[in-house]
């Protein structure tokens, strides 16, 4: 069964029944995307995971309004955006602070000796939140969950070919951030 | 003459439409130049996808499925209670007046045998059942 097929038995099961399995399996099949699309706009793990617990209880409260079932995943990742977006908004000063803080290489100055894997993650990640919004996001839904653009301009509200131009974009930064940085690419 | 990279990226993630996948498939066929490239670009997809990425920490997926369940059990929607207790409200109805109509009233209703009481007073019992159950399977339009 695919992905879309799941999410539709289970949304229809919840639905019908308040079923709890439903529930974990939905939960649990989106929950990485549903944080990593809060931690792309917010950048501070706990606050991030607070606003995913926030998003799934909003989107099973809502669940009856969802249309077609089969898009559960599209539609939770658009209100985890938004979600995400609105909280940013309203502590601008102490979201902003926290860019400051991160650590963007240019690119220009390798490191030479190793670093450890906490420090390679630190950089990637650095890099990836690097690129804005709503690149970060565009990559992270790309790459790391598998999206495609059309699902990306759909939840974002782009066009598709805007979405394409801004993950090429995303890539050529990207690729020139870790190239010197980790030496990869 | 060679593809240019934002064209040979379209192919690869197959967001190119058929007429210009077959060319770029042909001129492939012939161009070393463009085959590297497009080996080069593979290489960087995969690296882009293995990213090391944050993920929720462990047992997020357990106290938000809990969180979930505890506050939709106290907001069960409550018209679909009150549709069943006015149902079930009109059944008791009906049998009382038909019951209260058959005591007081002279009306030249043939004996009933069993067949015709349970005719009587089950078709309409099975008939607001059934309604009852429609109206269930209704509140999941899918």
């Amino acid at each position: 069964m695919s992905l879309y097929e799941n999410d539709s038995k289970d949304v229809i099961n919840f639905l019908k029944n308040g079923s709890a399995q439903a529930c974990a399996n939905l939960v649990t099949r989106h929950q990485n995307t549903v944080f990593r699309t809060c931690y792309s706009v917010i950048r501070d793990k706990q606050i991030a995971e607070e606003i995913a617990q926030d998003v799934f209880l909003r989107a099973f409260e809502k669940l009856h309004k969802l249309d077609n079932p089969r898009l559960f995943r599209s539609w939770i990742v658009r209100i985890a955006y938004r979600m995400a977006i609105d909280q940013r908004r309203k502590k601008k000063y102490y979201f902003d602070s926290i860019d400051e803080n991160f650590d963007i290489s240019d690119g220009n100055s390798p490191i030479d000796k190793d670093i450890s894997d906490h420090e390679r993650r630190q950089v990637i990640v650095n890099a990836i939140n690097g690129l804005g919004k709503p690149d970060s996001s565009i990559f992270m839904l790309y790459y790391l969950e598998d999206m495609n653009t059309e699902e990306i301009a759909t939840i974002l509200k782009l066009s598709k070919s805007n979405v394409k131009i801004r993950l090429m974009r995303g890539r050529e930064k990207l690729k020139k951030k870790l190239k010197n940085v980790l030496k990869q690419f | 003459m060679h593809i240019d990279e934002e064209l040979l990226w379209s192919y690869l993630a197959d967001e190119i439409d058929e007429a210009n996948g077959l060319i770029i498939k042909e001129h492939l066929k012939t161009c070393n130049h463009c085959s590297k490239k497009l080996s080069v670009l593979e290489n960087e997809e995969k690296k882009f996808q293995n990213l090391d990425y944050p993920l929720p920490s462990d047992g997020f997926n357990l106290r938000t499925s809990e969180l979930i369940l505890s506050k939709t059990k106290h907001t069960k929607q409550p018209w679909g209670v009150v549709f069943k207790t006015c149902l079930l409200i009109s059944l008791l109805l009906i049998l009382a007046i038909s019951v209260w109509l058959v005591m007081n009233v002279n009306i030249d209703l043939p004996t009933l045998d069993n067949l015709g009481r349970i005719v009587l007073y089950v078709l309409p019992l099975a008939f607001l059942i059934l309604v009852m159950k429609n109206f269930e399977g209704r509140m999941v339009r899918y």
